[in-house]
């Protein structure tokens, strides 16, 4: 019985303006989105980045003929690798920072001639993680816009059109009076509530299927991007999402028709919840959010890290002790000055670093929280979970940041590894003089990588996952109940 | 006649469901959304005072001139635009600071106070956003309806059938319509403003005012579009609900995917050009000026101005960073009076020569910019002006001075205040004294004379002349669609 009210519904949708508007309009944006992927978006983030990886590669192989050199000023600008499924998310990459410095942050010297002793010495400051706001966006300039990625065409243009699919289903029947009609045979009311959503489910899912065939096949014929496994089962996950998400609308249609006897009614009340959830929840957080969760302005942390540096140098300086016994560069060395120096260099290092590290760990909360609340749009949800699957917008840069902060302590591992083979040096971290002068082997110095595997998309993406289905099982009963408890005339 | 038809249509309008709810959606979107961007502007209003606050002290602390040429640069701040909370426009995302210096020409401005610049992956509405999609949407949902639905209830060939004109009928339909639409806008900006005065940091001009009216009446124009479209497309189909579809359709395409598409394709159709090969133009020319300042220097038999004067303590930081090149010197003490003299000319040459340079690095750049970053943007405003929702947009913009063009004129008024600053610099021969490159002087040292930025803002009807092409452009569109109701109109099919 279900599915005769379902093909009924499905051929009476299939005959329908509104089917040709959403089957073009899917086709239309979908081809647009993979043309402008393959032929422009893509090959160039993938230039830019292979310019920037060579660029970083060739300053490492340069600092690699001397160890302590390598040691001193860091493994420099570390990349985000672009991912190949931006067409599905684009997750404002455009506007987040594309990499990390590890970097010495400036060089120093010192000359001092007293009569008690004699000091000269220069250095460069030990390298740490900075995180300039460096994003591959080009023009300030340009008007605000969206990119239209399939968070776009499935998250605001699906929805619109999965309402427009519903408004109608059954309060448009009970204008016209075939509802009392239909339910005078023998059909229970959750046959027919289940037939009109399985009616509509395919019916929509058709052109978005289509669209979605056209845009792969597309992307795959392009030589430049190149899916690999895991990423094609993303995108079959990716697919699921989008059919729980137009089903949240479709059942949200189907209960607020239930509730209205007048179809024009039900439509504006759609309307109205579409826009607060979709368009207006998602975009007005950001403002709001940042009023709850301070952040310390930049001036005040660059006012703070001063403060520090000073409290650093003056307990240092302290009746002149980091001078008066010699210069880590005297020949023959000293191992004590060499052990002090050390000591001062990697406590403003340091310093440094937790500061920073701690200022962009509140950021990142304050972003964090901000999405929690814009969770509140299903539409903000399913922008997550396929940022996540696609391995795009925050949470990946969270993680491409928690990976260069592991990449720290790998990189100063070999360091002191590779020190220890040689006997010659003084096996002091982290002064140049105390380290082996020796070349290092440019190959076995451990590269940076960030590569997103199935396992962990699937897990980033597990909480919105969940929210989605919830969502879909809350609405569903109560379009059943709304529907058993209406009055069919 | 006219004003029984106009009647009957507003009651049947008030008392209708989408009435209600359309006064809901006003209501509580401009209201919340008035009010989050009022904290939004006191924020920024708050970090700009502090960027000024700061600026002074960083001038209070300088000990000589030469400061200003690199370690402890002029600044110009822009203050937020008070009207930022109808339309923030481009204001948020390009910077409000400007560095100035002698040997710099401002062609960027960066961000200061932007705490957590990570926020900038949540888009955000403004007042214009929310007329733009929310207005247009019910501009359509009032009028798809008002001839098919009357044809399908038959009520339409019973009408005409006493002796109302058809163009009355119209004209009686768009009043009515027009009126039941803004009263709710108006009632909910009105809530707004009240909300928007509580806050003890806005208080709006007689200027203010005026740009507010133009935009509620650009808005209402706006919304008179998609009202005449919908009575258009209400004319063309004999049947509601295929008009409401062809509605949706059209709103759909022009006011969620044009004005984003367009931006889209001149992004990847006119990309921007590499800008490599000016500042390799510049550094040629800071090349060229250092070989200047070298064979200067050579002639004089030393290598350093200061190589002469300096007795002890002198330092000299300097940097050239493609379009841009500084120097702060000190010195303590001297040698000899005639080194100083010597210094003193040096330095008048030297940093002279400097400003003269940046002019003309400056060209370079300035070709570079309208080459390719404006040239594109032009290009992405010109093309997405296919949808009447982008052109309100850019006109509440103008309007709101948040628009682009209002961010160069900005800019020129840095560059100007450069010159100013070049002026005074001159004027009281700066170079060549010993106020630049030492505390050891003669001269009173008065800080309190240096020249200050003050931004002009563009009068009103400046404003409106920029708008005015926007402007325009919708009001050709009302007519035109008017024009094809009322032809449509007129040969419909009653019965």
């Amino acid at each position: 019985m279900i599915w005769h009210i379902a093909i009924r519904e499905i051929l009476d949708n299939l005959t329908r303006f509104r089917f040709v508007l959403t089957l073009i309009l899917v086709m239309a944006l979908m081809v647009m989105n993979a043309v402008i992927f393959v032929s422009s978006q893509y090959p160039r983030r993938i230039a830019e980045y292979s310019q920037d990886t060579n660029k970083a590669v060739e300053s490492v192989q340069k600092k690699s003929s001397n160890l302590s050199e390598l040691a001193v000023k860091g493994p420099g600008n570390l990349y985000k690798p672009p991912s190949p499924l931006t067409f599905i998310a684009t997750g404002e990459d455009a506007n987040l920072p594309k990499r990390v410095e590890g970097a010495s942050s400036g060089s120093y010297g010192i000359g001092k001639t007293t009569p008690d002793f004699k000091f000269n010495y220069s250095w460069s400051a030990n390298w740490w993680l900075q995180y300039p706001q460096d994003t591959s966006r080009k023009n300030d300039s340009l008007p605000n816009f969206t990119e239209l990625d399939w968070a776009f065409i499935i998250g605001l243009v699906m929805s619109f059109m999965a309402i427009l699919f519903t408004y109608d289903a059954i309060s448009g029947e009970r204008e016209t009076g075939t509802l009392s009609l239909l339910m005078s045979n023998s059909v229970s009311r959750a046959t027919v509530l289940l037939g009109k959503f399985i009616g509509a489910f395919l019916t929509i899912l058709l052109p978005l299927f289509i669209g979605i065939l056209l845009n792969l096949m597309i992307i795959s014929a392009s030589s430049l991007v190149s899916l690999s496994g895991s990423e094609w089962a993303r995108v079959g996950i990716i697919f699921v999402t989008s059919a729980i998400y137009i089903s949240i609308f479709l059942w949200l249609g189907l209960f607020i028709s239930s509730q209205f006897s007048n179809s024009s009614s039900s439509l504006l009340t759609l309307l109205l919840i579409w826009i607060v959830f979709v368009v207006l929840i998602p975009n007005t957080m950001g403002v709001l959010a940042s009023g709850f969760k301070q952040v310390s302005s930049r001036s005040e942390i660059s006012r703070i890290t001063k403060a520090k540096e000073e409290e650093i140098d003056n307990r240092h300086k302290a009746g002149e002790k980091l001078y008066r016994t010699g210069s880590p560069s005297d020949k023959p060395p000293k191992i004590e000055v060499i052990r002090m120096w050390a000591d001062y260099l990697n406590e403003h290092a340091d310093a440094k670093s937790s500061i920073n590290d701690d200022h962009l760990n509140k950021q990142f909360a304050q972003v964090t929280f901000t999405q929690q609340i814009t969770r509140l749009s299903p539409a903000a949800i399913y922008k997550y979970a396929l940022e996540s699957l696609a391995g795009t917008g925050f949470a990946r840069h969270q993680r491409f940041i928690q990976q260069t902060r592991r990449y720290r302590h790998q990189f100063a591992d070999f360091i002191r590894s590779e020190d220890r083979g040689d006997n010659e040096s003084h096996h002091v971290y982290l002064v140049e003089e105390g380290l082996s002068q020796k070349p290092v082997a440019f190959n076995s110095i451990p590269k940076f990588s960030d590569k997103l595997t199935l396992d962990i998309a699937f897990k980033g993406a597990v909480l919105d996952l969940t929210l989605l289905v919830s969502l879909m099982l809350l609405l569903f009963m109560a379009a059943s109940l709304g529907f058993m408890r209406s009055d069919i005339k | 006649m006219l004003w029984t038809i106009v009647r009957r249509e507003i009651t049947a309008n008030i008392l209708s469901f989408r009435f209600l709810m359309g006064l809901l959606i006003y209501f509580s979107l401009i209201v919340t959304n008035l009010f989050v961007l009022t904290r939004g502007y006191e924020d920024r209003l708050q970090s700009y005072q502090t960027a000024i606050r700061e600026n002074e002290d960083e001038i209070s602390k300088v000990t000589r001139y030469s400061e200003f040429g690199l370690t402890r640069r002029l600044k110009c701040n822009r203050k937020p635009e008070l009207l930022s909370i109808f339309n923030e426009g481009v204001d948020k995302r390009q910077g409000n600071t400007v560095t100035v210096a002698h040997g710099y020409v401002p062609a960027v401005a960066e961000q200061h106070g932007s705490d957590n610049p990570y926020l900038n992956i949540f888009s955000s509405i403004d007042f214009t956003i929310i007329c733009q999609v929310v207005m247009s949407l019910l501009g359509l949902l009032f009028a798809y309806d008002a001839i098919s639905r009357e044809k399908e209830e038959g009520t339409l060939g019973l009408t005409l059938s006493c002796a109302v004109p058809r163009p009355m009928l119209l004209l009686g339909k768009y009043i009515a319509g027009m009126v039941s639409i803004s009263l709710p806008l108006l009632a909910s900006f009105v809530a707004g403003l009240l909300v928007i005065q509580f806050s003890p940091y806005v208080s709006f001009s007689s200027s203010d005012w005026g740009r507010i009216l133009l935009i509620f009446l650009v808005s209402t124009l706006y919304v008179s579009l998609f009202f005449l479209i919908g009575l258009f497309l209400s004319t063309r189909t004999h049947r509601s609900s295929i008009t409401l579809m062809f509605s949706m359709c059209v709103w759909v395409l022009f006011v969620l995917i044009v004005p984003n598409l367009a931006v889209l394709l001149v992004e990847h159709a006119s990309p921007i050009q590499s800008e490599e090969p000016y500042k390799e133009q510049a550094g040629e020319q800071w090349k060229k000026y250092g070989a200047e300042v070298k064979d200067y220097f050579k002639k004089r038999g030393v290598e350093k101005p200061l190589d002469r004067a300096s007795l002890s303590g002198s330092g000299e930081s300097s940097g050239v960073n493609d379009y841009d090149s500084g120097e702060t010197v000190s010195a303590s003490g001297f040698r000899s009076e005639e080194g100083v003299s010597f210094a003193q000319e040096s330095y008048g040459f030297k940093e002279n020569l400097r400003a003269q340079y940046a002019d003309k690095i400056w060209q370079i750049r300035k070709e570079y910019l309208d080459k390719s970053p404006n040239r594109q943007s032009l290009l992405a405003l010109n093309i997405s002006r296919i949808s009447p929702a982008s052109v309100y947009y850019n006109a509440a913009a103008i309007l709101a001075e948040t628009d682009l063009g209002s961010f160069w004129q900005f800019m020129e008024q840095t560059r100007q205040y450069r010159r100013e600053w070049l002026e005074y610099l001159r004027d009281e021969k700066i170079f060549s004294s010993r106020r630049w490159f030492t505390t050891q002087f003669d001269e009173p040292f008065d800080l309190s004379r240096i020249p200050r930025f003050k931004e002009q803002n563009e009068s009103i009807g400046g404003s409106l002349q920029r708008a005015s092409l926007d402007i325009m452009i919708l009001a050709a569109l009302n007519i035109l669609f008017f024009m094809g109701a009322f032809i449509s109109f007129l040969r419909y099919d009653v019965i």
